[in-house]
């Protein structure tokens, strides 16, 4: 740092404010294309369709539109849906590599496919087919092998919606134009992807159901053959009914069910740490979470005003007994005050990560608290 | 793996990338079908091109069919 404010001072002695003004900018520019991903795409998107305006280059440059399209979107959405803790969709490649002919032949092994984008007037339907095959060949690929075909084909298009959601109208039209019939003729499917979007919609899509389903993917990816299918749909069906009454309570009702799946294979349960809980008394929400844990749940989920991150982190460190600090999301949630008013506000969802200790012999067996 | 699976080909490319992969006049001729349903794939409908094993297969553009395809890219990463 001390070494950054000296070249500092030294370009302003050297070269004067302008050029530290217009240095400066540019590592700002970089910092947030670094931090942002998908900016850099976005940005250079917006270049190639003015440059496409005046048909310049237009074959060059409509390659270029595409691929930046493709992933800046793509980068988006896997920025939002995995976090440094998972990284199931964000360890594959999401590039767009235009194959040529004279590559062609070297480039057709065993698991690569040349897919076709067409120039026509659908070229949109292209992109988002695209979209569409690189998230089914890359989501969750261990647990899709058991889920039923709906769950994972309406995972499958729920996912490609998110990713076409950060492309234009024109994306967004063409995603209604092809999966719509394909959702609407199966009601099963139907049934899965409006939950998906209900629960979306909340707030609480990704920080709980996804993070869930990938953390599933994770602690049985590789006993994958042993796992009950029946169950495992009957856990993920659960798990989807209780979200989805999670999102449509009531703020300010006193809950006297626990929001809690202690399924087979998924063992998770949601805290509500809300304002008032500020102000005096967390040792039952302690208490409840050491409980929870000591009951066999694997995870715990603490939604909570987003200005109570800080409150809500000495809370964990109070709960390192049992568990530890997973991650944390932010996200804007819809809660219901009452029927008919609802009121959007930013939340965060604090996940908590039952302790494991490795054994004497290498197995990871739960650690448990002292209640 | 590091390797990026789906590579796009540019619709103006399409015939000469066909040819280097020596289908294209096999496809011309209508001689080729779609590896998943079966369907005679032409220039029109074709929609992409994978190798399974040692032979070079096609698929046309049916939303089943690409699908297929990404659970055959799915499966072939395991």
């Amino acid at each position: 740092m001390e070494d950054f404010i000296n070249l500092l001072l030294i370009m302003l002695a050297k070269y004067g404010l302008p050029t530290l003004l217009i240095f400066c900018a540019f590592v700002w520019v970089a910092l947030y294309w670094y931090r942002h991903e998908g900016s850099l795409e976005r940005f250079l998107l917006c270049i190639t369709k003015v440059l496409q305006i005046f048909r310049i280059g237009y074959n060059f440059l409509d390659k270029k539109r595409i691929k930046f399209s493709y992933e800046s979107a793509l980068k988006q959405t896997i920025n939002e849906v995995s976090t440094c803790s998972l990284t199931h969709l964000g360890k594959y490649p999401c590039k767009l590599e235009w194959i040529d002919s004279d590559e062609a032949e070297s480039c057709l092994k065993n698991g690569t496919v040349f897919v076709r984008v067409k120039q026509t007037k659908k070229k949109q339907d292209n992109l988002v087919m695209l979209i569409y095959l690189y998230i089914s060949a890359t989501l969750i690929p261990e647990l899709k092998k058991i889920l039923s075909t709906c769950q994972k084909d309406s995972l499958d298009f729920f996912i490609t919606y998110l990713v076409v959601l950060k492309l234009d109208r024109f994306y967004f039209n063409s995603f209604n134009r092809i999966f719509t019939a394909q959702i609407e003729d199966n009601k099963e499917l139907k049934r899965y992807y409006e939950a998906y979007h209900d629960i979306y919609v909340h707030g609480y899509f990704t920080p709980i159901f996804l993070h869930e389903i990938q953390r599933l993917e994770d602690d049985f990816a590789i006993k994958i053959d042993m796992i009950d299918i029946k169950t495992i749909h009957q856990d993920i069906d659960m798990l989807i009914e209780l979200l989805q009454s999670f999102c449509h309570r009531y703020t300010g009702t006193y809950q006297i069910e626990p929001w809690e799946h202690n399924g087979a294979y998924i063992k998770m349960f949601i805290v509500i740490f809300a304002k008032h809980e500020k102000l005096e008394n967390t040792a039952p929400h302690i208490a409840y979470i050491k409980k929870a844990f000591d009951k066999g749940l694997r995870r715990g989920y603490i939604s909570s005003q987003a200005h109570l991150k800080e409150y809500i982190n000495n809370v964990c460190n109070e709960l390192e007994e049992c568990c530890h600090f997973d991650t944390c999301y932010d996200c804007d949630a819809l809660l219901h005050k009452s029927r008919h008013v609802t009121n959007n506000v930013n939340i965060c969802v604090t996940v908590l990560e039952k302790k494991r200790i490795k054994t004497q012999h290498g197995e990871k067996a739960e650690a448990t608290s002292n209640i | 793996m590091d390797d990026n699976n789906i590579r796009p080909m540019y619709d103006s490319d399409i015939e000469s990338i066909l040819k280097e992969l020596e289908l294209l006049d096999d496809i011309k001729a209508g001689h080729v079908h779609c590896k998943f349903c079966g369907k005679t794939i032409t220039l029109e409908n074709l929609n992409g091109v994978f190798q399974s094993g040692n032979e070079k297969c096609v698929t046309c553009d049916s939303f089943e069919c690409i699908k297929k395809l990404g659970a055959f890219i799915e499966e072939s990463r395991m």
